[in-house]
């Protein structure tokens, strides 16, 4: 079967855990590699190469991703994954605590797919992280590229 | 007869001579009582008459400026500014003889006899034959002019600075709230997650007592989110750039009653919305304005027995006086004052839920309209809201 990598990207040790929760308590129990900040990110989905060149990461199906990050920044993440042709269909939900605008605003204007505020109220995160999974891992069929993508990563 | 005829004659010349005589000696009078310079000159510029004025203003005797040439030579020892007078001054006698009438004021620092420099300004006449100067002296009003100028100045630099200032305080607000934004809920993320995790993981070790305080800690943590975000909302209110138009308020209240309110059991309200009332100001800030209005309007008015809003306008000494009342609780009209502080409630928020940004909301977005809003009540007996929108 081929394993479905959700990519959570978050510097906050405390929502790491309590989107791990979320996701666990909601019975969506796909593997999840965790980045603590988006240099890590982008060194799991371009960084990591075996000898020959090949991937070592499996792409992954579902990006979480928060914006505001030590080194490097969600939206610039972001940036990177649209530009880059391996990855731009992914989709990405950003999560974050912030409801300015102007990041509402830059994010979809980068191609995030969904940007869901976390509430401070554990039930409704949780909640919202159920509806995620379901959506996106669930009813979303994915892009044909990347399946192809995977496929020949294989 | 003839010797009559000739008598007859010079008695009418040296009448004649009499008159022109008294007439002279009348302009002359006149030009010397004259509050400024006056100075008759002939084609060839020769100086022909200097007022006593003349005189007093400038020093120069007509003995010392026979002619225009000796006057500038005195007038302008700076030679370059010498010469740019005398192409103005000669393209506008040259007008002046050819239109005869007076040209527009040129003006010049004069030398003075004393050494002293004056801003001098001179206007020409001409009747073809002779050239009419009139000079004043306009130091003072140039002062008075260079001085309001600078203060002028001095005033646009300090709105300038001001400005400026504002603008870094503008920035400083923003990054505020988005850190406000971010950076405090975060921990309250964690206060109500991991509260509730001792509740789900560990309900087996924790009594009854060691619950309660954890759900304490939640709705603690959840308010203080609320609040947050109501503050958020306030200070986004006071930045948001305002865009005048006609706005169709009794619409606008008629809509949000009928959308965007939750009002449990519609049926049991009375509304009533005059219709057409309309006025100027910004779309979306008078919508959250009226949302807060009619939120708090319903929030009081909910328990009642037959729960009444009405929305109309009234004209007050010239003044068009919006209002929303409902018959909810009222309040004292002794707290009318506190009623639009940020985080003011007058009641307990078991009661009448909510954070207390309402009305502190509405009071911003009126005035930044540059209007008015009070309110009247009374203990039981319902509650008015006025606002104004000039």
């Amino acid at each position: 079967m081929e394993e479905k990598i959700i990519l959570l990207v978050e510097d906050n040790p405390d929502d790491v855990v309590l989107t791990l929760r979320a996701l666990k308590k909601n019975n969506i129990l796909n593997e999840i590699f965790v980045a603590k900040d988006g240099v890590e990110a982008m060194d799991y989905l371009f960084g990591r190469r075996a000898p020959d060149g090949s991937r070592l990461s499996i792409l992954p199906v579902l990006v979480l991703l928060d914006l505001k990050m030590p080194r490097m920044d969600g939206l610039e993440v972001l940036r990177n994954i649209r530009r880059d042709e391996r990855t731009r269909l992914i989709p990405v939900v950003i999560l974050t605590s912030s409801l300015e605008e102007q990041d509402l605003v830059n994010s979809y204007d980068l191609g995030a797919n969904s940007y869901v505020r976390k509430p401070v109220d554990f039930n409704q995160f949780s909640e919202a992280v159920r509806q995620l999974g379901l959506y996106w891992l669930l009813w979303n069929e994915p892009p044909p590229r990347q399946r192809a993508d995977e496929a020949s990563e294989r | 007869m003839g010797g009559v005829s000739i008598l007859e004659d010079i008695t009418e010349r040296r009448r004649a001579l009499e008159e022109l005589r008294q007439s002279e000696e009348r302009f002359r009078l006149f030009a010397e009582l004259a509050p400024v310079g006056i100075v008759i000159a002939d084609r060839e510029e020769n100086a022909l008459y200097v007022s006593k004025k003349f005189v007093d203003l400038t020093g120069y005797t007509r003995e010392s400026i026979p002619s225009v040439r000796e006057w500038e030579e005195l007038a302008y020892p700076d030679a370059k500014l010498r010469e740019q007078v005398r192409r103005h001054w000669e393209e506008t006698a040259a007008a002046a003889r050819q239109t005869r009438s007076e040209i527009r004021p040129l003006e010049f620092p004069v030398h003075c006899r004393d050494g002293i420099v004056c801003q001098m300004e001179f206007r020409i006449a001409s009747d073809g034959e002779l050239h009419f100067i009139i000079i004043a002296d306009v130091t003072e009003r140039k002062q008075a002019e260079a001085e309001i100028r600078q203060l002028n100045e001095m005033l646009e630099q300090r709105v300038q600075k001001r400005t400026s200032q504002l603008e870094a305080a503008n920035q400083e607000l923003e990054a505020f709230s988005y850190s406000v934004s971010h950076d405090l809920r975060a921990p309250l993320r964690s206060i109500d997650g991991f509260s509730l995790a001792l509740l789900e993981d560990y309900s087996g070790q924790l009594d009854a007592t060691a619950s309660h305080y954890l759900n304490r800690i939640r709705t603690g943590a959840q308010i203080m989110g609320m609040l947050i975000d109501d503050l958020l909302k306030l200070s986004r209110v006071a930045r948001m750039e305002l865009q005048f138009e006609w706005v169709e308020l009794s619409l606008m209240v008629q809509d949000i009653m009928d959308k965007s309110l939750d009002r449990g059991s519609p049926d049991r309200l009375e509304l009533i919305v005059a219709p057409g009332i309309k006025a100027r100001g910004d779309n979306n800030l008078l919508r959250i304005a009226l949302m807060n209005l009619l939120n708090n309007a319903w929030k009081f008015a909910a328990g009642r027995e037959a729960p009444r809003i009405e929305f109309d306008a009234v004209d007050m000494d010239d003044e068009k006086v919006y209002f929303i009342r409902d018959n909810g609780v009222g309040f004292d009209m002794k707290y009318a004052g506190k009623l639009f502080g940020a985080f003011q409630r007058l009641h307990g928020s078991e009661e009448f839920p909510g954070t207390g940004v309402g009305l502190a909301t509405v009071k911003r977005i009126i005035s930044r309209h540059g209007g008015r809003v009070w309110a009247e009540g009374k203990v039981g007996a319902g509650a008015t809201l006025y606002f104004t929108l000039p």
